[in-house]
Parts: C-alpha cells; sequence; structure tokens
C-alpha cells in the first residue's frame, strides 16, 4: 500500500456542512469549543490510560486577515490509522441520516470527526498530525469541504497527540482575531482543570486560571466571598454583591447563584451559564433552574445531564426535572436560613427582587410563612412592607385589580381605609392566603362598588324630602347606563364620585371602540356587548355632605336639574380619569354652553 | 401634555416589564385611556398594539377584539399613518378567537373572513392565509367538512410573508386529523413538533397536550407519561393555555385522577371568570370528567378552592359541584352549536364525558 492516497468521501459533504452551519450551531464560532472539547476529550481518554498524565493545550495564531492560520495542539490520546478511518466513516455512514442524529453521536472517534468537519465553516483546508498514544505510525490527514481528502503516513514519529491546522477562508477571518480567539477559549474552557495557552505574535500567555477548590467544593465558597465574587464579575460580566452557593445531592453538579444587583425583567431570559465535564455548553441555558428563580444569573457545573444534539442546551428530561429541583432547594434553604440569621442581608435581596419573591411566595406556602414581614405592598398608607401593614392591627383591605385600587385609593385615603393594592401580579394572591400564613391577620378583598359600605345612608326624613330629585337625576343619566345615587360620605369637598363594575367597565370600552371600528368589527362588538350579562351599570354617587350638591337637591328638582346632573357626571368621569364616548364629550360642550347662557341671564335679570 | 407624556410612558414600561397578565393589560389599557383623553392617536395606537399582543397571546381574547377594532378604524382614516404589515399580521390571532364567541353570529365571522380576504387582496398577497383561517374558523366550529374543503384550497398555494410559520401551520392539521378521530396520522404527523425540530413561541405548547390521550390509546402511554411533565410546565402560567390546562386534566382523570386534583384547584379559580367561552367550556368539561371519576370511585379527597372562587361553597360538595360545572359548560355548548348550525360540540361533549368521566 502506498503511503500517500487520495480518497473521497462517500457523501456529499458541502450539503453536511450547511445543515452544521446553518442548522445545528447557532454561530461558526463554536468551531473553537469543537476543537476544544476533541481535545479535552483526548487528554480525558489519555488519562484514563495514564492516571499521572498532565494534560495541556496549545493554540497559535499566525498570519493576518484573510491569511491567518491557527493551529490548536493537544497531549491526548491521539488517533492510530484505523481510528481515522473509522470516523470518516462514521460521517459517511451518519450523513445518510439527518444532521440531528450525526451531532447525537457520542462515542469518542464519531464526536471528534463532527468536531473536525465543524472547523469547514471557517476553512477550506484542514490539516491534522496524530500520533496515537498506543503507538503505530504519525499520520497526516488533509480535508478539503468539496469531500476530498489525502491520508499519509510520515516517516518521523511525532509525541502522542493531535495537532490541527486551520486555514482562514474569506470572509471568516473575524474568527481568527487574537482577541475572539481568546475570548472565546476562556469563554469555552475557563473552567478546564490543564493549562489552555495561546501564542500569537511571538507571545504567549495562559488563558484560564488554575480552577479554583471551591468549584469542586461550592460549600467552601462563602470562605472565599471576595474572590467568589471577582469570578462572577469575568465570568458573566456584572458586578455582584451577594451569591448562593449551589449543589445537589449527588454533588456531580454545583455552582455559584449571583444574586443580580439589579431588578430583572420578569419575562426576561433567564440566562445562566453552564458546564458540561468543565467545558462551557450554554451561556443561555434557562431551564436549568426554576422559573422563579430570576433575581440570579447562575454558574452551573455538571457531569450528569444530556446535552442536546447542538450541544447548546440540556435535553429536557427526569434527570434535568431533579437537578433543577435540587438547585432550587439550595436557594430557597439559604433564603429561609437569611430570615433567621441575617435579616438585613434578606431584605436587601428581597427589596431588589420583591417580583420575583412573590411569585415563590405564591408557590411555597412554607417560604412565604419565613419571609411575608419583608414583602414589600402599595397602600393608601404608602409603599410598607406586609411586616408594618400587619402592625397597623387593621383590616387590610386589598383590590383585585389595579384598576379597582385606582378608583378606590382617593376614596380611601380620604376616609383613612387602609387598602393594599393588589392589582399587581401575584399580590392578590398573596394577601388572600395571608390569614392561612399569620394567625389573626385579617384581609378582605375589596370591590369598586364596596365603596359605598363606608357611605353614610340618607335619614328617612332626608329620603323623603330628595325623593323626587333623586328619581328626576336617575332618570337623567339612564342613556348612559348609569344609576344616581345619594349618599354621604368624606371628603365633603368632592361632589360626586363614579363608579364602574368590571362588566360595565368592559362594555363601555367595547361601545367606545365600536365608534371608531369599520363596519365589519363594529357589528361583531355590537353583539359582544349585547351578550353582556350581570351589572353593566355605572353608579354615579353625589355628595349629600356637599354644599352645592345639598343645594340642588333640596326641595322640588329645577327644570335645570338635567343639565346640572349631566355636568357633574361628566366631572366626575374627568376627575376618574376616564376617556370619555363621543356622547358624553357632547355632554359637557353642551353643558358648558348652557351655563354661560344662564350665568349672561341671570347679569341681564340683575 | 408634558405630564401625560411621562405618564404614558411610564406605563408603557412597567407593561413591558410584565408577562402576559391582567395586570399588564390594566396598565396598557390605562395607558390607551390617556393618550385617548390627551387626544393623541398615535400613542392611543401604540398602546393598542400591546394590548392586541398581549391579549390574544395572554389570555383576554375580548380585549384583543375591542382594541383592534380601534386600531383597524384609524389605520383605514389614516391608512399612511401606520404600519400596514404589523396590523394585517395581527388580524389573525383576532379573527381566530372570534368563533370562541357564541354571541358573535355566523354572518358577522364570515363577514370578518371575507374583509381580511379582501385586505389581504389589497395589500398584494395571495389567498393562503385566508384559506388557512378559514380552514382554522370552520374546524372551530365544528364545520370539519368545510375545514377539509379549505385546508385542500391553502396547501396548494405556495407560503407569503403572511403566512404563519411552519411550525403553527403543522399543529394546525394535527389538530385536524385529531378532531376527525386519526389519532395514529396525527401523532406521526405531529412527530417533528414531538421531537422539537418544528417550534415556535406556541409550538409545542398547544400540540402536546391534545397527544397525551391519543397516545395512551394507542398503547403509548409510556410515552405519554414522559411527555405530561415538561408539556404541562410550558403552560403553567399563562391564561391563554386554558384549554390545555383541561386537556391535562382530562388526561389525568383517565390515568390517574388523584393527580388532576391540584392542577383542578390552581386553575378553576382562573378560568371561572376567564373572557373566552370556547376554552372555558373545554376547561369546565375536563373539570366535569374529573370529578365525574372521583366520585364514583371510592376513595374520598379534598377539594381546596380558595374563598374568591364562585365555587368556594361548592368545594366539599363534590356531586354539586360537578353538576354547576356541567350545567355552565353545556349552556356554552348549546349556544355555540346554536350559532354553529349544528350539534358537533354536542356530541364532542358526551364522548368526552364518556371517555374521561
Amino acid at each position: 500500500m502506498p503511503d500517500h492516497e487520495e480518497y473521497r468521501f462517500q457523501v456529499n459533504l458541502s450539503g453536511m456542512i450547511d445543515i452544521l452551519s446553518n442548522h445545528l450551531y447557532s454561530s461558526p464560532r463554536v468551531f473553537l469549543r469543537e476543537l476544544l472539547q476533541n481535545a479535552t476529550d483526548a487528554i480525558t481518554a489519555r488519562i484514563d490510560l495514564d492516571p499521572a498524565h498532565r494534560g495541556e493545550v496549545f493554540v497559535e495564531l499566525a498570519g493576518s486577515g484573510e491569511d491567518s492560520t491557527l493551529l490548536i495542539q493537544d497531549n491526548g490520546i491521539g488517533l492510530t490509522e484505523e481510528d481515522v478511518h473509522e470516523f470518516l466513516a462514521m460521517i459517511g455512514h451518519s450523513s445518510n441520516r439527518n444532521g440531528a442524529e450525526l451531532l447525537g453521536e457520542t462515542s469518542f472517534i464519531g464526536r471528534f470527526g463532527i468536531g473536525l468537519l465543524s472547523c469547514f465553516m471557517v476553512s477550506d483546508e484542514i490539516v491534522m498530525l496524530t500520533q496515537s498514544a498506543k503507538g503505530g505510525p504519525s499520520i497526516e490527514w488533509r480535508g478539503r469541504p468539496d469531500g476530498t481528502y489525502t491520508i499519509r503516513k510520515l516517516e518521523s514519529s511525532l509525541i502522542p497527540g493531535t495537532k490541527v491546522y486551520l486555514r482562514c477562508k474569506p470572509e471568516t477571518d473575524l474568527y481568527f482575531e487574537a482577541e475572539t480567539v481568546e475570548m472565546d477559549l476562556l469563554h469555552y474552557g475557563a473552567l478546564l482543570p490543564y493549562p489552555i495557552r495561546l501564542s500569537e505574535n511571538g507571545r504567549e500567555r495562559r488563558i484560564n486560571p488554575e480552577p479554583p477548590a471551591w468549584i469542586a467544593r461550592p460549600e467552601l465558597a462563602s470562605d472565599h466571598w471576595d474572590e467568589v465574587l471577582r469570578f462572577g464579575e469575568e465570568m458573566l460580566g456584572e458586578r455582584f454583591r451577594d451569591f448562593i452557593p449551589l449543589r445537589t445531592a449527588n454533588g456531580r453538579t454545583g455552582g455559584i447563584a449571583y444574586i443580580l444587583p439589579h431588578a430583572v425583567n420578569l419575562s426576561a431570559k433567564r440566562l445562566h451559564k453552564v458546564y458540561l465535564k468543565r467545558m462551557l455548553i450554554s451561556e443561555q441555558a434557562d431551564n436549568i433552574l426554576p422559573e422563579w428563580a430570576f433575581f440570579v444569573k447562575c454558574l452551573v457545573w455538571t457531569d450528569e445531564l444530556q446535552p442536546t444534539a447542538s450541544r447548546e442546551h440540556f435535553y429536557e428530561n427526569e434527570q434535568l426535572e431533579r437537578v433543577r429541583g435540587e438547585l432550587g432547594q439550595s436557594i430557597r434553604a439559604e433564603l429561609i436560613a437569611m430570615g433567621d440569621t441575617d435579616q438585613q442581608r434578606l431584605r436587601r435581596i428581597i427589596d431588589l427582587h420583591a417580583l420575583s419573591m412573590k411569585s415563590l411566595a405564591v408557590e411555597d406556602e412554607e417560604f412565604y410563612r419565613m419571609i411575608y414581614r419583608w414583602l414589600p405592598f402599595e397602600s393608601t398608607y404608602g409603599y410598607k412592607t406586609l411586616g408594618e401593614l400587619l402592625d397597623e392591627r387593621r383590616t387590610l383591605h386589598y383590590t383585585a385589580s389595579l384598576d379597582h385600587y385606582r378608583q378606590l385609593r382617593h376614596v380611601a385615603s380620604a376616609q383613612s381605609l387602609l387598602v393594599v393594592n393588589g392589582g399587581y401580579i401575584y399580590e392578590a394572591q398573596l394577601l388572600e392566603a395571608l390569614p392561612h400564613i399569620v394567625q389573626g391577620a385579617d384581609t378582605r378583598r375589596l370591590l369598586p362598588e364596596d365603596v359605598s359600605l363606608s357611605f353614610t345612608d340618607l335619614n328617612a326624613e332626608e329620603r323623603a324630602s330628595t325623593l323626587e330629585a333623586a328619581r328626576a337625576a336617575d332618570l337623567a343619566l339612564q342613556r348612559f347606563r348609569c344609576r344616581v345615587m345619594l349618599k354621604r360620605f368624606k371628603p365633603e369637598e368632592l361632589p360626586a364620585l363614579f363608579t364602574l363594575p368590571e362588566e360595565a367597565a368592559t362594555l363601555r370600552s367595547i361601545e367606545r371602540a365600536g365608534e371608531e371600528s369599520p363596519q365589519a368589527f363594529a357589528s361583531v362588538l355590537g353583539s359582544l356587548g349585547s351578550s353582556m350579562q350581570g351589572n353593566t351599570q355605572s353608579i354615579l354617587y353625589l355628595n349629600l355632605n356637599n354644599a352645592v350638591v345639598e343645594r340642588l337637591f333640596s326641595g322640588p328638582p329645577t327644570r335645570r336639574l338635567n343639565t346640572l346632573i349631566e355636568m357633574l357626571y361628566a366631572n366626575a368621569l374627568m376627575m376618574g380619569h376616564y376617556p370619555m364616548s363621543r356622547q358624553e364629550l357632547a355632554l359637557l360642550n353642551g353643558g358648558i354652553l348652557s351655563l354661560i347662557n344662564w350665568s349672561l341671564e341671570s347679569e341681564k335679570g340683575e | 401634555m408634558e405630564d401625560f407624556t411621562l405618564e404614558f410612558e411610564d406605563l408603557m414600561e412597567q407593561a413591558y416589564d410584565l408577562p402576559y397578565s391582567a395586570t399588564k393589560i390594566a396598565l396598557l389599557e390605562r395607558a390607551a385611556e390617556i393618550a385617548d383623553l390627551a387626544g393623541d392617536i398615535d400613542s392611543g395606537y401604540e398602546a393598542r398594539e400591546a394590548i392586541v399582543e398581549a391579549g390574544s397571546y395572554g389570555g383576554f381574547p375580548m380585549k384583543a377584539i375591542v382594541a383592534y377594532s380601534w386600531q383597524l378604524g384609524q389605520y383605514d382614516r389614516n391608512p399612511d399613518r401606520f404600519d400596514a404589515r404589523t396590523l394585517y399580521w395581527n388580524y389573525k390571532w383576532v379573527i381566530d378567537d372570534v368563533p370562541s364567541f357564541p354571541d358573535v353570529p355566523a354572518e358577522q365571522i364570515e363577514s370578518l373572513l371575507q374583509d381580511l380576504r379582501s385586505r389581504y387582496e389589497s395589500y398584494g398577497v395571495s389567498e393562503r392565509t385566508y384559506w388557512y383561517y378559514r380552514f382554522r374558523l370552520s374546524m372551530y366550529m365544528g364545520d370539519l367538512d368545510q375545514a377539509g374543503e379549505a385546508l385542500k384550497a391553502f396547501r396548494k398555494l405556495k407560503r407569503d410573508e403572511m403566512s404563519d410559520c411552519s411550525a403553527c401551520e403543522l399543529d394546525e392539521q394535527v389538530r385536524y386529523l385529531l378532531r376527525t378521530g386519526k389519532d395514529e396520522a396525527a401523532v406521526k404527523k405531529a412527530k417533528p413538533i414531538i421531537e422539537g425540530r418544528q417550534r415556535c413561541a406556541h409550538i409545542p405548547h398547544v400540540t402536546l397536550p391534545y397527544l397525551l390521550l391519543p397516545l395512551y390509546r394507542l398503547g403509548r402511554g409510556d410515552e405519554a407519561n414522559a411527555m405530561r411533565a415538561n408539556s404541562y410546565r410550558l403552560i403553567r402560567d399563562n391564561l391563554s393555555f386554558v384549554q390545555e390546562f383541561g386537556e391535562h386534566i382530562g388526561y389525568l382523570s383517565v390515568v390517574g385522577p388523584h393527580r388532576a386534583l391540584p392542577l383542578l384547584e390552581r386553575h378553576l379559580p382562573q378560568v371561572e371568570s376567564h373572557e373566552d367561552p370556547l376554552s372555558r367550556m373545554m376547561f369546565l368539561l375536563n373539570a366535569a370528567a374529573l370529578l365525574r371519576k372521583l366520585n364514583r370511585s371510592e376513595e374520598a379527597f379534598v377539594l381546596n378552592l380558595p374563598p374568591s372562587s364562585k365555587f368556594y361553597e361548592l368545594a366539599d360538595k363534590p356531586e354539586e359541584l360537578r353538576t354547576k360545572l356541567e350545567e355552565e359548560a353545556f349552556a356554552t355548548v348549546s349556544a355555540l352549536d346554536t350559532r354553529n348550525g349544528n350539534d358537533y360540540y354536542h356530541k364532542f361533549a358526551e364522548q368526552l364525558l364518556k371517555e374521561r368521566g
């Protein structure tokens, strides 16, 4: 057999490269991860043979721009000639299946080939020199993306390990820039337990730090506070002030949950950085921690989870479910412990991440019991913690929606009623559950129509004297589906208060939109509106404590009553910040003109 | 004016930070209101665009329809002022929800479809999306023959910029197979979705729950069981998946009714006031099936409902509760069938209660 042979893959290689680069990998940049993974796997295999072996990875950049070349060298197990033929055969075999199965390959040799293939995303020629630690000749392999390759046995014998040379292909020079390469090597290999060195421009340096002891034993992290925070800043690019160590019971998954130093968008993706067998697998692992844990950003290392085909995420399976549960438990346990021993620290965290804490409390009664005192709420007594609100020793009225709170706030304040805004997400649920958690706590849900509870009814005499005018007033607003009720309430400066039950509010918005809509939709809105049942009437409460209202209702109704009631109605809408329909705006216009007219008449009369 | 801008921006920002929820909608509605008060049509339009999204994706279809109607009216008055592509894209979300409301007569739904058709035509895209939505809407309205015809017409046309993503289209065809009783074909068609090769913001969320029982019926209970937890995790916190909550309850009712109780406790209070009558009905049917199953078994059970639930008083009277839920569900069943002019949902409901109850 000649020592130099020309071969051709039995497959359409460009099709496969297309699958890899366009469908499976998120960016051509991952070629470096694939190379580093190959080097790591080779070193691991060699250490299996010889536990005393010390691994090393060396990367060299030469040239510049589109003339750049990259060399990566490891002192791992190396490949025999059979190994090389095997991985090529595997590529050929797996190309008959789809690309996902190709990447699902788990054997060392199979993965090695796939990893090498990914380099065609950035190079039109790959040269590999390899010497197996098990002996045999040194081999040179040259491959091109058109599917041709050559294999040659070398005369001289290399030291065991593998070297891969890549020549930059046009328009991919950005992946060969020293800065990018350095960043990516650190990025993927920061936790590797042996040195990665980079040489460029004659300068050589070690990329990854010696891994700290608390990586293997996260429970030690608290003793290295500043170091852990610095490490987090380096790895995650944010300056943290606090963290919680993570660990599963079997010790095969560990990590650090850094408390985010700022409030977070609840709908934002939770992006944690996860290392599988010390190699970065994902910076976007959103499923490694429970969803409620959005106040932390984590570094996690594991050797017990199964990566997806693209090796950029984990399969959602029972294993992951368990790990997620246990990591969540680490966080929860630490927070609960803080409630006992370090309330300052807990309070700082809660102030920043109230929403997150509330969502956790909703799901977990025991957690709620531990931290309820520190959860902040908006109330008619200001922004207070639940503990402070309970110390008022009053019934905590709460609203189930933000709209209700806005409607009730002013009236409630005027009457020093303690109303808590339950409108934000989770809050009504928490307030409803509070009596189960705290002995003697009294919480009650309040509806807009309930404000009337604190109003004083008229006495029999007042009722009799205002009856006629009250009926006329009620009639005046019937076309707006609004009822008029006479009451006495605080503050007396407030002549009228408009309240809108939920159904009525929906109907109101349907009718307003109907005025603006094209025909096809206007008729649909009409059908939806006519289907509304239940309490679709709004109520205008008029305050007999108010001097003007009192005058209006003393004696028989004046002929101007209709206009005045309409004006009070329009005024109450404006005071309550309700947008008005065209009809209601017309009331206001007409009313103002009438008022001007009357005042001119009365001047003439003088 | 200055104050208005500040308050508007503030409300929009607060809303942006929240997941789809009643709170988010309330903030956006408030933003739309103050824009209207200030007479600022552009801001009102912006806020309503967000309401349409949050409503369609978050389980508030009525809010979405109302906001969208207003938007479309503004657009017609002033077509150069707004982005037609976004507006017309969102039309699909809105029209998809209309048949859920039995009070909207069939003629009005038909005229919406024709309105969409002519608007898309003048916008310069093919009739593909029109046929696709005719397919979907016919299916929801229990007319499977018409759905089949529309599906054929749709398949003949090429994708264009108004087409739904391929995962959504695939899902809807899986649903058609399921509704026409073809379990095996449906599961086969859903394979790319199950394997995660076809996915989007709603897929596989709305696909997997409907595959649980078919898999079980096909003797592939292990696969259903393996899929269940992840499927539930995907939908659990979003109120637009009320029907899917029901589907999970229905599945558990068949394979292990006691495991469905926490789901019922969690979701019934959310669903009882849900805007969408069709979704509510589907949920209540499954809930009733579960209670029927539990009531028939000898084992005692406790249902823990919060005091704010309108069914609170019935929590310890499961047979009365079941009757009540069934009554409510069947009221909607009848209303839908009357509107649709067929007896599809009646048969559907009877069949569901028989299999799962």
